[in-house]
């Protein structure tokens, strides 16, 4: 699996186990389940949120490289690990 | 007495947090003996916000709420603050914790005098299982300046900050939070004399090199960098395969039509779309008299 593979796949999971947890983004907000959805269907958003999407999973997978502890969760929560 | 203007209107959800922070920041600038003018928790109009500018000569001004690339929003229509009435800022510290305004109105807000413009240059994220670690990383700039560090200190330790924070946040099992404090840290920025605006834009760059970064910035402010003449100088270079000598005369008919012409309120309606207008019938005019 991809980095970026597990990655979504550990944030699908924290998404479905915070249901009442939201994203505010500007004037948009999500709940984590919606945001984590837009994950990897990014291609057909709009502009902007793709754009923010983008920023999210570069973001991430910087975290992901430079964090060890957040590697190890990340695939934990994606059973890899 | 030192002479404090903050704006944090309320009139949605994120903006009813972005409210609740700025509380703290009441509180901290009146403890170091602050007269805070303070017009908050409801929306908020340009008027007022221009007159307590105009009664506060030099005041800070603090402003927690939307943003957008070219302004401070007062309410969902009203803009407190844009490329209108930014020369209101000269001579200001201004501090904001809103989305994208670093991109564009603090940057001419530093080419207008400003004397520091704290801010963001893309979408301010938060998430509502991080609300104190989002509040602490989105005041502490304002905070330390309070307390009489630099802003050029400020930024570092909101940095670090960030950094710290993001930590605590996957010791805690907070990915998604943990992930946008990183973004958030990633996109502040913080325009100063020391620490001026960056650009990829060779132009901008040759003439802060040569006249000093504030001159550089003020010169010719909707021509150098505008992305009308990005995209006519891109579409040329790509068609010649190397600089164009069209180039220039592009730019002087661009500089002439900005002078003359004032494209907001066909911003307003077509957005960017107008620049590539502007920068597609100069680059044309240009070019025939080239060629």
């Amino acid at each position: 699996m991809r980095e970026i593979e597990i990655i979504i796949k550990a944030l699908k999971v924290e998404a479905e186990s915070k249901p009442n947890e939201r994203i505010y983004l500007g004037f948009k907000s999500y709940t984590y389940k919606e945001f984590a959805n837009m994950l990897n269907n990014h291609r057909k958003l709009d502009k902007e949120t793709r754009k923010l999407v983008e920023d999210f999973l570069d973001n991430a997978l910087k975290l992901f490289r430079q964090n060890s502890e957040f590697r190890n969760k990340m695939l934990k929560l994606a059973g890899v690990k | 007495m030192s002479l404090a203007v903050l704006v944090a209107p309320s009139f949605d959800e994120a903006s009813r947090y972005s409210y609740e922070w700025s509380r703290e920041i009441v509180n901290h600038l009146q403890a170091k003996g602050f007269k805070v003018t303070d017009l908050s928790g409801r929306t908020v109009s340009r008027n007022e916000v221009e007159e307590a500018l105009k009664q506060n000569p030099g005041a800070f001004l603090i402003f927690y709420n939307h943003g957008s690339e070219d302004c401070l929003w007062g309410s969902r229509t009203e803009k407190v603050v844009d490329l209108e009435n930014v020369w209101m800022l000269s001579g200001r510290e201004v501090y904001t914790c809103a989305c994208l305004s670093a991109k564009k109105l603090g940057v001419k807000a530093y080419a207008e005098d400003c004397t520091a413009y704290w801010g963001y240059t893309d979408v301010f994220a938060f998430t509502t299982e991080a609300l104190e670690e989002f509040k602490q990383f989105a005041n502490i700039g304002i905070i330390i300046r309070i307390e009489g560090k630099s802003w050029l200190e400020a930024y570092e330790q909101a940095k670090a900050l960030a950094e710290k924070l993001a930590e605590k946040l996957v010791s805690e099992g907070k990915y998604f939070s943990a992930v946008l404090i990183r973004r958030d840290a990633e996109i502040l920025a913080c325009y100063t004399e020391e620490h001026p605006p960056e650009t990829k834009c060779l132009l901008r760059r040759i003439a802060v090199n040569l006249f000093g970064a504030k001159k550089g910035w003020k010169l010719g402010w909707n021509v150098i960098g505008s992305e009308a003449i990005h995209a006519a100088y891109g579409a040329l270079t790509v068609i010649s395969g190397r600089v164009n000598p069209i180039l220039p005369l592009t730019y002087l008919f661009s500089f002439l039509f900005y002078q003359y012409v004032d494209v907001e309120p066909f911003k307003e309606k077509l957005g960017d779309i107008i620049e590539y207008c502007v920068g597609l019938v100069a680059t044309t005019i240009a070019a025939m008299l080239t060629l």
